[in-house]
C-alpha cells in the first residue's frame, strides 16, 4: 500500500526501538491485503472463492466486514470490487463502464456474503471483495493497540488520514486539523483524542470529460451520484469509523443524515455546495 | 498645580535610567522572539478559518467572492490583486515570520502564519 | 481673574496646537497604510503642558477637545480609529497626572509613562475588537515608540516652559 502513514509518540526514550517493531507489525499487516501480491491472502480469497487456513487479523475483517454490511444496510459492501474494476481504479486504466455492464455486474453480484470457519473462508463464485474501506481503520487499531500493549499512552497513529489519538502531550492536548475536501488547506483544528476516520471524494478519483469520477460509488446503482464530499466520524474504534464514514458519503447528503441521526453517531459532514454539518456533539473546528 | 512644582522639576532623574533600560531591554526581547518556523497560513474570513501548507509555491484564492488573492513563495506570503478599495493588505509586502499576519479590513480577512506545533495530524 | 483669561486662553491654544498635531499626525500616518490605526502621540505634549499650566476643569475640556474635534474634522468620529485614540488618550492623561503627583517625578517620567499607558490603552482596544492584531512583536515596537516620542514631548515641554515666565504667570 502506498498510503502515507505515521506514528507520533510522546515522551518515551524507548520509542525508537518501538516504532522499529511497529514497522514490521504495519507491514505483516499489509501483507494480508495486498492486490498486487498475488500470494496474499486476499488474492488468493479472490482468485480461487476460498482460502484455507485463514490468519486472526483476515478472519477479523471479513467478520467486521459482515457487520457494516448489515449495519449500513448494505452501504459499506466490500463486494464492490467489480464495480470498481470496471472503471479502472485497479489497472488504472480509467474507463466509464456503460450501463449495460453495470447492470450486468449488480446482477450477478446480490450483496456480500462470506462464510467463516476456523480453518477456511468461502465466497461465492461471482464475488471479489476490496474492503479498503475500513481496512486503514482496522490496521490504525491493531497499530494502536500494540504500542498500549508495550506501555506508551500518548501517542497518534496515523495511516491515511484515519487515525487513533491516544492521550497528550504532557497536558496538552493533541490538535487534530480535518481536511477541506472543497480545497487544499484544512476545514479547521480542535483538540482530539479517540478514534477519527474520513472519508472523502478527493481521495481517488479521475476526471473524464470533464466530471470527476471518485471511487464513492453505490454497490446499487453502481454509478457515482453522491453529493457528498467528505464525513469524518468519531467511533470507539477506528474501523468502525472507517466503515461508516464510506457508507456515510456513498448514502448521499439526504440518507447519511437520517441515518446519522438514527445511529446517534458523531459525525462531521461536507455536501453540496460546501455545507459542514456536524452531529451529536462532534467537536466544534476552529 | 503651583509654580514650585513646575520650578522645581528636573528633565530627567538617575532613576528614570533605570526606566529607560528596562524598556530597551523589554522591547528588544519582545520583537527578538521568534516564534519558529511557519508551517501553515491560517486564513480566517466569513467562511472560517482554514489552513494552507506554505511548503510549496502557489498562488491561493480563499474566496472566489472577494478577489483576494494569496501568493505563498520561498515560505513567505503576500497578498496581491484584492478587491478592497484601499489596498492596505497589498501595501503590507511579504511576511515570513510566525505570528506575522495581514490583515484586509473591508474584506474581513486575516491571514496568519503559524508553526506546524498548531496541527499534530490531519484525517482526510 | 487676569489669571483665569490666561489660563482659558493657553487652554485654547493647546486645544488648537493639539488638534493641529492629530492632523499632521494622521497626514503622517496616511503614508504607511499598515499602520492605519496607530498614533505616533505628538499630541500629548499639549496634554502634558496642559497639566502643568492649567487647572483641572480646563484640561478636561482641553482632553475632550483633543478627542472629538480632530476626529471630526477627519470624518473619523466613532471609528475604530477615534475608539482606539480616545481610549490611549485617556490613559495617557490619567498615568500622567497620576506620575505627576509624585512631587519628585521628573518630566521625563511623566512623558514616557503617558506615552507607555497610551499604547496600552490601544492595546487594550485592540483586545477587545481585533485581537489577531495583537502580537509580542507589535508591543515591542509600540514599547520603543512609547519611550522615543515620549523623551521627545518631555524635552519640547522643558525647554518650553523654561522660556515662559512661569512667575509671571502663576502671579497674575
Amino acid at each position: 500500500m502506498d498510503t502515507i502513514w505515521e506514528v507520533k509518540v510522546f515522551g518515551n526514550t524507548d520509542s525508537k526501538l518501538i516504532l522499529d517493531d511497529v514497522k514490521k507489525r504495519m507491514y505483516e499487516l499489509t501483507k494480508i491485503v495486498d492486490f498486487s501480491d498475488p500470494s496474499s491472502e486476499i488474492s488468493i480469497l479472490n482468485e480461487k472463492k476460498i482460502l484455507k487456513s485463514p490468519s486472526e487479523e483476515f478472519k477479523a475483517i471479513l467478520k467486521k466486514c459482515k457487520e457494516y454490511y448489515k449495519y449500513t444496510n448494505g452501504f459499506f459492501d466490500p463486494s464492490i470490487y467489480p464495480i470498481l474494476n470496471a472503471y479502472g481504479f485497479y489497472d488504472l486504466h480509467y474507463r466509464i463502464p456503460k450501463d449495460l455492464e453495470l447492470k450486468d455486474i449488480i446482477k450477478r453480484n446480490i450483496g456480500f456474503t462470506v462464510e467463516i470457519s476456523t480453518n477456511a473462508i468461502n465466497i461465492p463464485e461471482s464475488e471479489k471483495l476490496d474492503f479498503g474501506a475500513m481496512l486503514k481503520g482496522f490496521i490504525v487499531d491493531r497499530i494502536a493497540e500494540y504500542i498500549r500493549k508495550r506501555g506508551i499512552n500518548n501517542f497518534i497513529v496515523n495511516f491515511g488520514g484515519e487515525m487513533v489519538v491516544s492521550g497528550n502531550k504532557n497536558g496538552i492536548p493533541w490538535i487534530i486539523g480535518i481536511r477541506n475536501p472543497m480545497g487544499n488547506g484544512l476545514l479547521g483544528s480542535f483538540d482530539f483524542q479517540g478514534c477519527i476516520a474520513t472519508s472523502g471524494d478527493y481521495e481517488r478519483f479521475f476526471i473524464k470529460n470533464g466530471k470527476k469520477y471518485t471511487h464513492i460509488i453505490s454497490p446499487f446503482t453502481g454509478k457515482v451520484d453522491t453529493d457528498m464530499h467528505s464525513a469524518s466520524i468519531i467511533a470507539s474504534n477506528c474501523s468502525d469509523a472507517d466503515a461508516i464514514a464510506t457508507a456515510l458519503c456513498v448514502m448521499g447528503h439526504d440518507k447519511a443524515v437520517a441515518f446519522i441521526k438514527k445511529m446517534n453517531i458523531k459525525a462531521l459532514i461536507v455536501s453540496g455546495e460546501g455545507n459542514v454539518e456536524r452531529f451529536n456533539n462532534f467537536p466544534k473546528i476552529h | 498645580m503651583s509654580k514650585d512644582s513646575i520650578i522645581s522639576r528636573k528633565f530627567i532623574n538617575p532613576f528614570d535610567f533605570l526606566i529607560i533600560f528596562l524598556i530597551v531591554f523589554l522591547s528588544t526581547i519582545l520583537i527578538m522572539i521568534n516564534n519558529g518556523e511557519p508551517e501553515m497560513l491560517r486564513v480566517k474570513d466569513d467562511n472560517g478559518i482554514t489552513f494552507y501548507s506554505i511548503s510549496f509555491d502557489r498562488i491561493i484564492i480563499p474566496a472566489v467572492k472577494y478577489k483576494e488573492k494569496i501568493e505563498i513563495k520561498n515560505k513567505r506570503v503576500r497578498v496581491i490583486d484584492s478587491s478592497c478599495p484601499l489596498h492596505i493588505c497589498e501595501g503590507m509586502g511579504w511576511i515570513d515570520q510566525c505570528g506575522d499576519s495581514i490583515i484586509c479590513v473591508p474584506n474581513r480577512m486575516v491571514i496568519t502564519l503559524v508553526g506546524d506545533k498548531g496541527i499534530d495530524a490531519v484525517t482526510q | 481673574m487676569q489669571s483665569h483669561n490666561n489660563k482659558l486662553f493657553i487652554a485654547s491654544m493647546l486645544l488648537s496646537i493639539a488638534i493641529a498635531l492629530s492632523m499632521l499626525e494622521s497626514y503622517i500616518m496616511s503614508f504607511f497604510p499598515m499602520f492605519a490605526f496607530y498614533r505616533i502621540g505628538l499630541s500629548n505634549l499639549c496634554l502634558l503642558l496642559g497639566i502643568f499650566l492649567i487647572n483641572k476643569r480646563l484640561l478636561m475640556l482641553v482632553f475632550l477637545g483633543k478627542i472629538f474635534i480632530p476626529n471630526l474634522l477627519l470624518g473619523t468620529l466613532f471609528n475604530p480609529i477615534f475608539i482606539m485614540g480616545s481610549s490611549g488618550t485617556s490613559l495617557a492623561l490619567f498615568s500622567m497626572i497620576t506620575v505627576f503627583s509624585f512631587k519628585r517625578s521628573s518630566f521625563f517620567l511623566i512623558s514616557v509613562s503617558g506615552a507607555l499607558a497610551h499604547n496600552l490603552g490601544q492595546c487594550i482596544i485592540l483586545f477587545f475588537f481585533m485581537p489577531y492584531m495583537l502580537s509580542l512583536k507589535l508591543y515591542g515596537f509600540m514599547m520603543l515608540n512609547g519611550l522615543i516620542s515620549g523623551s521627545i514631548i518631555a524635552y519640547i515641554s522643558f525647554e518650553l516652559l523654561k522660556r515662559m515666565n512661569i512667575e509671571y504667570y502663576f502671579n497674575y
